[in-house]
């Protein structure tokens, strides 16, 4: 009798732990599977939340934007997609952004995109922890004065600072102690920055340099020269401010693929239009508009020279257009 | 025994009780997916309207209205799949309302153009049970021969 009690107080024991363990197994699992599916729920909330303010700013020219959310957010923007707490969310827009952004304010920004015609619009995304300073030599202080306070400036929420390479040379430790608050130091020379880039890494612990380089007086249009070494090339000023913001060549590159894809097809439709004013109005000459359209949709890739004259000729055909025979835009 | 049978009707209330609890919860996401579906859509009115595809200009600059010709050479449903099927699915098409066409219902081709009425812009091409409509005025532009009309853009959001 007494072994029987045993074996049945044995059993019990053993039957606790396995009933025990099978809940506790299923409670585990239940909570794994509810913090997946809320961090794919707050991922979902975020896309929508930033896609319903890129689809109302994109009906403006120039518009900009503080995000404030009540909790951190930290999230990527990388090749069409939004990531975060390691989910992922395609985003169809044009969107220049730094490697990662955290923090509870995002700021935001769109420009509209015209080259020559309008294209559509490009947004910026910022976290604040990073300072852009523009520096300038004797050649290029309006082209920097223009980049900080004008229609084709910087957008006025993200930290921009403007000095001269005189003053880089003569007193940066003022300039440490201005950005002293950020996480990081942007520097975008518009001039050659060989010279200070030593004093630079030695005062400023995370920074870095990007350099600009243009033929053209305005640098309406040129290149973008990374701290890796890499190359691009920018066809107005919303795409430069895009090469500044962008946190390397290669997050800038994949947004200048859209918007050559996307040039290509406004492109195509004034092409398409173009034929059929042509079909509908026999009288007038649309043969150099189309040539033109047509050239337009295959410029080297790599030279902004061959963007502009391209570019000079869509014009040059459209401004010959007029009265009885409507522009193409 | 016993134990056995407290353990098991245990389960059977915890797994009803999940269930329930799993109902609520998806019914309530379906909800706040559909609110955020008309929410996008609305938003989605004025985003439509400045798609430099269909938007007019004048020397590359936008203008407020639609330029119907662009309309005429630009198939929405090849190009912006992903665009307008990411939240939901929609069918969004323009109409001239004033002067009154005189079909109302006449679709505009190469053809008709401009003396029709509806102009498709996106159309999934998909079976649906019921639609919200949405809609919003718009200056429709004819280049042809210069002058502006009265129109809707409709985004009816398929369900």
């Amino acid at each position: 009798m007494k072994n029987k009690a045993q074996m049945s107080s044995s059993f019990n024991y053993i039957f606790a732990l396995v009933i025990g363990g099978i809940v506790f197994m299923f409670f585990v699992g239940f909570a794994y599977k509810f913090i997946d599916f809320s961090g794919s729920l707050s991922a979902a909330e975020l896309v929508s939340s930033l896609n319903d303010e890129f689809a109302a700013f994109s009906a403006s020219d120039s518009a900009e934007k503080t995000l404030s959310f009540s909790q951190d957010l930290s999230f990527r923007v990388y090749e069409g997609k939004i990531l975060s707490d390691g989910q992922s969310k395609d985003i169809d827009h044009i969107i220049f952004a730094p490697f990662e952004v955290k923090g509870e304010d995002i700021l935001l920004a769109t420009k509209s995109l015209e080259i020559p015609y309008r294209i559509g619009n490009v947004f910026y995304i910022a976290d604040g922890k990073t300072v852009y300073i523009l520096v300038y030599d004797a050649s290029t202080e309006d082209v920097v004065q223009e980049l900080q306070s004008s229609y084709t400036s910087l957008p006025q929420n993200f930290p921009v600072e403007i000095v001269s390479t005189t003053q880089i040379a003569s007193d940066l430790n003022t300039l440490y102690e201005l950005t002293n608050s950020y996480e990081k130091v942007r520097f975008v020379f518009f001039s050659s920055s060989e010279v200070y880039a030593e004093d630079i890494a030695a005062l400023f612990s995370s920074s870095e340099i990007l350099e600009v380089h243009s033929s053209l007086d305005d640098y309406s249009s040129g290149e973008i020269l990374y701290p890796n070494g890499e190359e691009v090339i920018y066809l107005s000023y919303p795409l430069l401010i895009g090469g500044i913001v962008s946190g390397d060549a290669s997050l800038y590159s994949y947004n200048f693929q859209l918007v050559l894809e996307k040039l290509g097809r406004v492109t195509g439709v004034y092409y398409d239009k173009t034929k059929f004013f042509a079909t509908r109005l026999p009288l007038c000459d649309y043969a150099s508009m189309k040539t033109a359209l047509n050239n337009f949709q295959s410029f080297d890739e790599r030279s902004y020279g061959s963007f502009l004259t391209k570019e000079a000729f869509v014009e040059e055909a459209n401004k010959d257009l007029g009265g009885e025979c409507p522009e193409i835009y | 025994m016993e134990t056995l049978m407290v353990a098991m009707v245990f389960m059977v209330v915890l797994v009803v009780a999940l269930g329930f609890y799993f109902k609520f919860s998806s019914q309530n996401v379906e909800e706040a997916g559909e609110n955020a579906c008309i929410v996008s859509n609305t938003v989605m009115l004025s985003s439509i309207a400045s798609m430099p595809e269909i938007q007019c200009s004048v020397n590359g600059k936008r203008e407020q209205c639609i330029d119907t010709s662009k309309l005429m050479v630009f198939d929405a449903s090849q190009e912006y799949t992903e665009f307008f099927t990411s939240n939901c699915k929609q069918k969004v098409y323009f109409t001239q309302v004033y002067p009154e066409p005189e079909n109302v219902e006449e679709v505009c081709v190469q053809g008709a153009y401009p003396d029709c009425a509806v102009y498709p812009y996106f159309d999934p091409r998909v079976e649906y049970i019921s639609s919200v409509v949405i809609s919003t005025p718009v200056s429709l532009y004819y280049p042809l021969t210069d002058e502006y009309r009265f129109g809707r853009l409709f985004v009816e959001i398929l369900q």
